[in-house]
């Protein structure tokens, strides 16, 4: 692997919020193109802050992170969120509520859907995502299955280095979780995207990704054989 | 809810409506009575004038409030917190002290009086005094918007300024409108400043046709176009509030994230949010105490005493009878399902958007058969009106943040409605009655139209005395009485902030901040 441009490299990240213990104590991770991680671990551990700092939400207290081959950050390189190619689905989908679906899911093309390609590339993402039909329907209108899945569309849409999941399935009810996280993952195959998604339910990360790890003491392990059994 | 207590809320709904039906008739009567004389050429001067007025306020209450608020709400740097209770001290000020203070500074520096009686320098004086009209709500607003939908639209490659124009402020919109449209609102109830700024507005135009001409008709008639303004701004008020609400409707995981500045990056934008704070508030109780030690005359305060002792019990007396009205509607909104109910509350709690003149003319056609206009009991009736629904907002508030269960638990543990109120709600919702008669006491203590329209003969409230000696020139004779009014109303803000009644109390899992 090590020839070879990797998707996501992390290499002994050190991260700690002022006047807490160590969230990431020297944690390394190498994720090749198009595969799908899943990290394990118990509430405030430091999944999320993991995530947010993959994409240039916090800043690293110590080692690197390169993304596609680019040095994003380190104690002393930090390169803002916007420049990143990254994107992320939140725990609460933040879903624009004053954008239509479609505006939402155009949000990070640059011309927002006006050119023939951008409205294509939107209307490829609601057919992927089946939302076809709902494009000018406004947010607060949509269930909690529909609005994940614009919040997908949405991050995936400007086509990003890798696609970060926050918890994106947990507010979802158990029914519905199983077939938007099917639909998502066979988006994700389509697109050929490279993703991490964190959560505590072992089911998930199983069902989700190609690798499987837990965060403990503020390091990576790998699960994959507690998600074999 | 029994028979007794459905009487009692209709009873209470028709009382306080029944003034503005008086108007409604008396104004509509005069409408087509042919002895009606109201010139053309003054309508359009009393509407053209509070247009302007109400555009300039509003747009500087807007942007002072507005960049106060972006401050707090985005941004971490020395100072902030301080900033945040200083942004909301200018409501302890009125806009008339503001303008009597300014005024008379003004004048001792050599400006002559008459060129400072202008549109501009009002509008100036109300966009201070309101800006944390506009502060309060887009603060909140702002506070209350996840910080994953931020971080999302950066993700997406927005910029900071872009993030602004296209996240921020379509989402806070209803907030700003709707604190907007309350600004407008008290602008158009103005009597104290525009009076003495000698601008002719709807309201000067109310009152001098009531005291200047006696016309009760024409008076009437005048309210009642104000009135009909002023259920426009109401409905679409009520309209924007449902929408922000809507906006809110979203689960909210994500803490706010402050991005650290330094002081000497944020001292231009903490510059201008100190603007109104230090010219509505600091500046008038600077000059009125310096005023107050350079011409000191025992014979002023003792002066001040009567009219200090009747402001007093008028509030806290008024404020008590607010609050328990308040407390009545709120229980009603809490505990009584139905939309009749809830309708009837909403319409009993008008008089937050109806000029404290409009109430006054009103209550002085409604009273006159009774003889109680120019009576004790109209003025705390018209206090009533004007405030119940500060009353009722503030303490629906708290109670929206008391767990249900609470109450239920008391009732499976055997306790009636009226012990439940007793023994769990009351207790639980000490701090916010404890804030809406506070609120509702400074609102009294600050009232003028209203009060200077229904007093008794020879009875003397503050802002009275003040208005008084300001028209006949006597400026620095009303050192005195404005002081005490600031030094009391700016105590309430502080104790009311500091029992969380503005909503902009540090949650202290908020204070992450997030280093650029």
């Amino acid at each position: 692997m090590s020839n070879e441009i990797l998707s996501l490299q992390i290499n002994d990240a050190l991260f700690s919020y002022p006047g807490t213990p160590s969230v990431l104590a020297g944690l390394s991770l190498r994720v090749g193109l198009g595969e799908r991680v899943a990290v394990l671990g118990q509430s405030g551990i430091g999944k999320s802050s993991l995530l947010r700092l993959i994409a240039g939400l916090e800043k690293l207290s110590g080692g690197e992170i390169w993304i596609h081959g680019e040095k994003v950050s380190s104690a002393q390189l930090h390169v803002p969120p916007e420049k990143r190619r990254v994107g992320m689905v939140f725990q609460d989908w933040a879903v624009f509520p004053h954008l239509t679906v479609f505006e939402n899911i155009a949000f990070g093309l640059q011309r927002r859907g006006k050119d023939v390609s951008e409205r294509s590339r939107v209307g490829e993402l609601l057919t992927e995502f089946e939302l076809q039909g709902l494009e000018s329907r406004m947010p607060s209108t949509l269930s909690g299955g529909q609005l994940q899945r614009v919040a997908c569309a949405r991050a995936l849409a400007p086509k990003p280095e890798i696609l970060l999941l926050d918890e994106a399935f947990s507010s979802l009810d158990v029914s519905l979780r199983q077939r938007v996280r099917q639909q998502v993952v066979g988006a994700l195959k389509l697109e050929k995207a490279t993703s991490i998604l964190v959560t505590h339910d072992l089911d998930e990360a199983r069902e989700f990704a190609d690798r499987v790890f837990e965060l403990r003491h503020g390091c990576l392990h790998d699960a994959s054989v507690v998600s074999a059994g | 809810m029994s028979l007794l207590a459905k009487f009692f809320i209709l009873v209470c709904v028709a009382v306080f409506l029944a003034p503005l039906f008086a108007l409604v008739v008396e104004g509509s009567g005069a409408f087509f009575s042919e002895t009606l004389t109201l010139s053309p050429e003054l309508l359009s001067a009393y509407g053209q004038n509070s247009l302007l007025l109400l555009l300039g306020s509003v747009f500087g209450a807007v942007f002072f409030g507005g960049v106060t608020a972006y401050l707090c709400a985005r941004f971490e740097f020395c100072g902030r917190k301080m900033l945040q209770w200083l942004a909301v001290l200018p409501l302890g000020v009125p806009s008339y002290l503001v303008a009597y203070t300014w005024v008379d500074f003004l004048v001792d520096q050599g400006v002559p009086g008459g060129s400072l009686r202008n549109l501009t320098l009002t509008c100036f004086i109300f966009a201070f005094s309101l800006s944390p009209y506009i502060f309060l709500p887009v603060y909140v607003a702002l506070v209350s918007l996840s910080g994953s939908l931020i971080e999302s639209a950066r993700l997406l490659g927005r910029s900071r300024l872009a993030i602004v124009r296209e996240i921020e402020i379509p989402l806070v919109r209803p907030s700003l409108f709707a604190g907007a449209l309350l600004a407008a609102m008290e602008v158009l109830a103005d009597f104290g400043t525009v009076d003495f700024m000698a601008i002719d507005t709807w309201s000067t135009g109310i009152y001098r046709s009531w005291f200047g001409y006696g016309d009760r008709a024409r008076a009437a008639l005048l309210a009642l176009v104000l009135l009909s303004f002023s259920g426009v701004i109401l409905f679409w008020e009520a309209r924007l509030r449902g929408r922000a609400s809507l906006a809110r409707t979203g689960r909210n995981t994500s803490d706010l994230v402050r991005t650290r500045m330094s002081f000497r990056r944020a001292f231009p934008l903490i510059l201008v949010a100190l603007v109104p704070v230090l010219l509505a508030c600091v500046l008038p109780l600077l000059i009125l105490v310096q005023r107050s030690l350079l011409s000191f005359d025992v014979e002023q305060w003792i002066a001040v005493v009567r009219p200090t002792t009747a402001t007093l019990s008028l509030a806290l007396g008024s404020g008590a009878v607010v609050v328990c009205f308040g407390f009545l509607f709120a229980f009603v909104l809490q505990l009584c399902a139905g939309r009749f109910w809830n309708d009837m509350v909403r319409l009993a709690t008008l008089g937050y958007a109806l000029p404290g003149g409009v109430i006054g003319i009103g209550l002085l056609v409604f009273l006159a058969p009774f003889s109680l206009s120019g009576s004790l009991v109209g003025l705390v009736f018209a206090y009533c009106i004007r405030f119940v629904t500060l009353g009722t907002s503030t303490i629906e508030a708290g109670w929206l943040t008391v767990p249900r269960v609470f109450e239920e638990q008391a009732r499976i543990l055997g306790c009636s409605t009226l012990a439940v109120l007793r023994r769990v709600s009351i207790p639980l919702l000490q701090k916010s009655l404890a804030c809406a008669f506070i609120l509702v006491c400074i609102d009294i203590i600050k009232e003028l139209p209203a009060s200077m329209l229904l007093r008794p003969f020879n009875f003397e409230t503050l802002a009275i005395r003040t208005y008084n000696l300001a028209s006949d020139e006597r400026l620095a004779e009303t050192a005195p009485a404005s002081l005490l009014m600031i030094v009391l109303c700016v105590a309430g803000v502080f104790l009311a902030q500091s029992l969380g009644a503005f909503g902009i109390s540090e949650n202290k899992k908020a204070g992450k901040n997030h280093e650029q």
